[in-house]
C-alpha cells in the first residue's frame, strides 16, 4: 500500500511538473514571437494556454491581450484586461492599459465605460472574500471565548466583528452583482434585437458598441441573450454569438 | 434563335423597393433562353444595417436548379455596419413556353420587401439536326451535317481525377448526348455525393461528333472538395427525358409539298413521346489524407496552387481615416479552402475584421480595413499564404511584398481635457509582463463549494465550546444541588434535636445554592430582586419563583424581626425550602 501511494505521489508530481514546464516553454515561445511582431501567432500561443491548458493566469491575460492590442483588436484587448483585473485589481500596467484602451474606445466610438465604486474595483472578489472569512473567523474565536470565559470584553468584540463581516458581504454581493451584469464584452458592433424594454415603442434595434459590457443571460441557436444598459434604459434582446464573448 | 442566344443580353427586370435603410431587388442575366439553356436568377440585399435575414424565394419548380451560392460585402466604418449580400442561383428551364418567377421575399424590422416576378421565355432548343452549332458554345468552328438517321441518346459521368488529396478540387462531369428532339427539358437526378463537399453545378451546351454522327451533348459540372479520407464512390446519376418518337422522318429532306403533308399526316399518328431513364455507371475515388511532413505552422487548410497580391487603396493616409487592405488569392484549386491568413498590424495601426468575398473564377478576395491610430511611417508586413500544393505533392508558400504608408495628423488616441494626463507621457499601451511560473488561479473563491470547508472548524470549535459549558454548567449544577440537598438535611436534623437557631441561616444558604445550580452563578453578592430577575430568565414556570419570593419574604422577616418563630412555622418553612430544591434539582 504505502508502495502504491508513493508511485502515485511521484507520479503525480512528475507529471504536473512536465505539464507546468510544457506551459512556461509555450509562454517563452509566446512572449519571443511577440517580440517579433507576429502576434497573431502569439495570440494563438496563448489562446491555446488559456482555452486547452486551462491555465487561468492574470499575466498571461495581460499578455495576451497587449498581443490582441498590436493586432489592432481592441474589444478583445479589453476583454482581456478584464479578465487580468478582476484577479489582480491593484495592478498598475494593468490599469494603464485598460483606461488607455477604454480611452480609445470611447473616443471612436462615443461610449461610455461603467464605472465601479472604488472599494470593488480596488480589491477582487477573491480578496473581499477573504477579508470577510477572516473576520468571520475572528469573530467564531470571539464567541468561542465568550462561551468557556462569560466575558463582556468577548461578546462587544464578537459584535464588532460580526458588524464588520457582515459590511464585507455586502460589499461582496455588490461586486459579484456588478461582475454578474457585465460578464461579457461586444467584440464588434452589434445591433441588439430587443425583446424588453422601458420603452417598448422603440424596442425593436438597438447598438451596441464594441469594447461595451453587458450581462451574458443564455445562448441558444447561435444567438445570445443579453440585458445591457443602452442611452440610460436597461433592455433585453438577442445578438449574434460572434459578437459578443464572456469574461 | 442562334443570334438569341449567341447575344448576351442582361436584362434587369425587377424593380427595386426602396426604403430608408434597405433595398431589395431580383434580376435575371437572360430573360429569353432556349430549352437547354441556363440562367443566373438574382437577388440582392443591400442596406445599413448587419445582420441581414435570409430572402425568401418564390417557386422554382418550373426550373432545375443547378447551383446556388451567396457572396456578400460589409464594411464597418466607425461602428456603421453597410452590408450587401447577393444569393445567386443557376437556373435551366424544364419545358418550353413563358414562366414565371415568383417574387422573392425577406421581413426586416417587422417590414416585409418584396420583389417583382420575373417573366422567362422558354424557347425550343436549337435543334441538333441540319443546324450548325453556336461558336460560342462549341469548340468545333464547323460541325458537319448529321451523317447518320440513327436516332439515339445516352449519358456518361466522368471526374477530372480518379486519386486527389483531402480537399482538392475534383470536377464531376455528367454528359448527357443526343441526336434527337426532346419534348422537354430532360429531368436531372445528381448522384448522392455523399463524403464531397458540393460546391454546386454549372451547366454547358457543346456539339460533338462520334463516328459522323453529330450530337448535342448538355454537361453539368459540379465541383466537388472531398472531406473524408478513403475510398469513396459516387453512386450513378440519372437522367429523365421525354424524347419525340425516335422513328420521327426527317422533314427538312423533303422537297415536294405533297411529301410534307403526307410526311405530317403519317407523323400525327405517331406523335406521343416516349419517356426513356438513363443511368451513368458509379466512379471509385481515392482520397488520400495531407501529408504532415513539412506542414507550415500557418496552414489553415488551403489546397491547390495559389498566388497572393496585397493592395492598400491609398498610402498618403490620415490618422483614424480607414485604408482598405485588399488581398486577392488567385491560382487553380479549392478556393473555398482559402479561408484565413495572418494579417499582421503594426504599432500604431488598428485592424478590423478580414471579409472574404465568394471565389468568382478562381480568385478570391479578402478586405482588411485598418486605421492609422499614430502619425509616421507605417509598413504593413508581408502576408504569406500556406497551401499544399497536390501537383508537387509538397506545402509552399507565397507572400505578398511589404506596403508603405504614411500617416499624419493628430495621434488618434490623444486625449482632451482633465484626462489627458492620466497617461503621462506614455502614448501606448505598457509591456508584456514577465511570466515565470505557469500558475492557475482560482477566481471566485466563493464559487467554489470547497472553500466553505475553511469554516468547519471554527463551527466545530464554537459546538465544542458550546459542550464544554453545558458540561461545566451541569457538574457545577450538581455540587450545588448536593450542597443545598446537605445543608436542608442538615438543618432537618438540628430541627429534630431541637437545635432551632441559625435554622433560617442554613435554609438561606440552601435556596441561593439551588439558585445558584440554575443560573450556573454564584448569587451570594445579588439582591434578591436581583436573584428573581435572573431566575426569570432561566424560564423557570412562575409559580416557582412566586414561591421563592414568598419564602425570601418569610425568612427575612423572621431574621429580622423581632419575632420568634414557632415549631410549627420552621417546619412549614423547612418542608417549603426542600420542596423549592427538589424542584430546581
Amino acid at each position: 500500500m504505502k508502495k502504491f501511494v508513493f508511485v502515485f505521489g511521484f507520479l503525480f508530481v512528475a507529471v504536473n511538473g512536465y505539464v507546468a514546464d510544457l506551459d512556461v516553454s509555450q509562454i517563452k515561445n509566446a512572449q519571443a514571437v511577440f517580440d517579433t511582431g507576429n502576434y497573431s501567432q502569439a495570440i494563438e500561443i496563448y489562446e491555446t494556454i488559456i482555452s486547452i491548458d486551462r491555465i487561468k493566469n492574470p499575466y498571461l491575460y495581460y499578455n495576451l491581450s497587449n498581443a490582441y492590442f498590436r493586432n489592432g483588436e481592441l474589444p478583445k484587448a479589453l476583454l482581456n484586461l478584464q479578465r487580468a483585473k478582476r484577479l489582480i485589481p491593484r495592478n498598475k500596467d494593468v490599469r494603464h492599459n485598460e483606461s488607455y484602451v477604454e480611452a480609445l474606445l470611447a473616443q471612436e466610438q462615443g461610449y461610455r465605460f461603467p464605472k465601479e465604486l472604488f472599494f470593488t474595483t480596488y480589491f477582487s472578489l477573491n480578496e473581499i472574500t477573504v477579508a470577510a472569512s477572516l473576520f468571520l473567523m475572528l469573530c467564531f474565536i470571539s464567541v468561542f471565548l465568550f462561551i468557556i470565559n462569560r466575558k463582556p470584553l468577548f461578546k462587544k468584540i464578537a459584535f464588532y466583528l460580526g458588524a464588520i463581516f457582515f459590511i464585507l458581504c455586502l460589499l461582496l454581493i455588490y461586486k459579484k452583482l456588478w461582475q454578474s451584469r457585465n460578464n461579457a464584452v461586444i467584440l464588434e458592433p452589434a445591433t441588439l434585437r430587443a425583446i424588453s424594454s422601458a420603452d417598448e415603442s422603440n424596442s425593436n434595434n438597438l447598438s451596441l458598441p464594441a469594447g461595451s459590457f453587458v450581462c451574458f443571460v443564455l445562448e441558444k441557436n447561435a444567438l445570445v441573450l443579453v440585458k445591457a444598459s443602452v442611452d440610460g434604459k436597461s433592455v433585453e434582446g438577442w445578438v449574434s454569438s460572434l459578437r459578443i464573448e464572456k469574461i | 434563335m442562334k443570334k438569341i442566344l449567341i447575344l448576351f443580353l442582361t436584362i434587369v427586370t425587377a424593380t427595386t423597393v426602396f426604403a430608408a435603410d434597405i433595398s431589395f431587388n431580383a434580376s435575371v442575366n437572360n430573360a429569353s433562353i432556349p430549352l437547354n439553356g441556363s440562367f443566373v436568377y438574382t437577388v440582392t440585399i443591400n442596406g445599413d444595417i448587419n445582420n441581414i435575414p435570409d430572402p425568401q424565394i418564390g417557386d422554382l419548380s418550373n426550373f432545375n436548379v443547378f447551383s446556388r451560392g451567396k457572396s456578400q460585402s460589409i464594411s464597418v466604418i466607425n461602428g456603421r455596419v453597410s452590408a450587401n449580400v447577393s444569393y445567386n442561383y443557376t437556373l435551366g428551364p424544364k419545358s418550353i413556353g413563358r414562366w414565371t418567377i415568383p417574387p422573392a421575399k425577406i421581413v426586416y424590422n417587422n417590414k416585409t420587401y418584396t420583389t417583382e416576378s420575373i417573366d422567362i421565355e422558354v424557347v425550343p432548343s436549337q435543334s441538333v439536326q441540319g443546324v450548325a452549332p453556336q461558336q460560342s458554345q462549341s469548340p468545333q468552328q464547323n460541325v458537319p451535317q448529321r451523317q447518320s438517321q440513327n436516332p439515339n441518346i445516352f449519358v456518361r459521368a466522368s471526374t477530372n481525377k480518379k486519386t486527389v488529396y483531402e480537399n482538392e478540387k475534383l470536377v464531376y462531369k455528367f454528359s448527357f448526348y443526343t441526336n434527337v428532339d426532346l419534348a422537354s427539358n430532360p429531368e436531372y437526378i445528381p448522384p448522392d455525393f455523399g463524403g464531397f463537399w458540393n460546391d454546386g453545378s454549372e451547366p454547358t451546351s457543346r456539339y460533338e461528333n462520334i463516328k459522323g454522327v453529330l450530337y448535342l451533348v448538355n454537361e453539368i459540372h459540379t465541383t466537388l472538395y472531398p472531406i473524408a479520407v478513403g475510398k469513396k464512390t459516387i453512386s450513378p446519376a440519372q437522367l429523365r427525358a421525354s424524347v419525340i418518337n425516335l422513328s420521327m422522318p426527317d422533314i427538312r429532306n423533303i422537297n415536294n409539298p405533297n411529301d410534307l403533308m403526307q410526311a405530317f399526316f403519317s407523323m400525327s399518328g405517331q406523335t406521343q413521346n416516349q419517356e426513356r431513364i438513363l443511368q451513368t455507371n458509379p466512379i471509385q475515388i481515392e482520397v488520400l489524407p495531407l501529408p504532415q511532413d513539412g506542414r507550415p505552422n500557418d496552414f489553415y487548410g488551403a489546397v491547390g496552387k495559389f498566388n497572393i497580391t496585397a493592395a492598400v487603396d491609398k498610402t498618403d493616409v490620415q490618422t483614424n481615416e480607414p485604408i482598405t487592405l485588399t488581398i486577392t488569392v488567385s491560382g487553380d484549386g479549392n478556393m473555398k479552402s482559402v479561408t484565413r491568413f495572418d494579417v499582421p498590424a503594426n504599432n500604431g495601426m488598428r485592424k478590423y475584421d478580414t471579409l472574404m468575398s465568394d471565389a468568382k473564377e478562381n480568385k478570391k478576395v479578402f478586405t482588411t480595413l485598418m486605421t492609422a491610430l499614430t502619425p509616421g511611417e507605417k509598413i504593413i508586413p508581408p502576408i504569406k499564404l500556406s497551401f499544399f500544393n497536390p501537383s508537387s505533392k509538397k506545402y509552399e508558400t507565397v507572400s505578398t511584398t511589404e506596403i508603405h504608408l504614411n500617416a499624419s495628423g493628430e495621434a488618434a488616441y490623444e486625449l482632451q481635457g482633465p484626462q489627458s494626463n492620466q497617461f503621462g507621457n506614455s502614448q501606448d499601451i505598457r509591456y508584456n509582463q514577465p511570466i515565470v511560473e505557469a500558475k492557475n488561479w482560482n477566481e471566485n473563491y466563493i464559487e467554489n463549494p470547497y472553500f466553505y470547508f475553511i469554516f468547519l472548524p471554527f463551527i466545530l470549535l464554537l459546538l465544542g465550546g458550546h459542550m464544554f459549558r453545558l458540561f461545566k454548567l451541569s457538574k457545577e449544577s450538581k455540587g450545588s444541588i448536593n450542597k443545598a440537598q446537605k445543608l436542608i438535611e442538615q438543618a432537618h436534623k438540628d430541627f429534630k434535636k431541637g437545635i432551632l437557631g441559625g435554622l433560617f441561616d442554613v435554609a438561606y444558604k440552601a435556596l441561593l445554592e439551588a439558585i445558584d445550580s440554575k443560573t450556573g452563578s454564584s448569587s451570594t453578592s445579588l439582591t434578591e430582586k436581583q436573584i428573581l430577575e435572573n431566575l426569570k430568565t432561566q424560564n423557570l414556570p412562575p409559580e416557582i419563583v412566586t414561591k421563592l419570593s414568598v419564602i425570601f419574604e418569610h425568612i427575612n422577616f423572621y431574621k429580622f424581626a423581632s419575632v420568634r418563630a414557632d415549631e410549627k412555622t420552621l417546619k412549614e418553612m423547612l418542608d417549603n425550602v426542600q420542596e423549592i430544591i427538589d424542584d430546581l434539582s
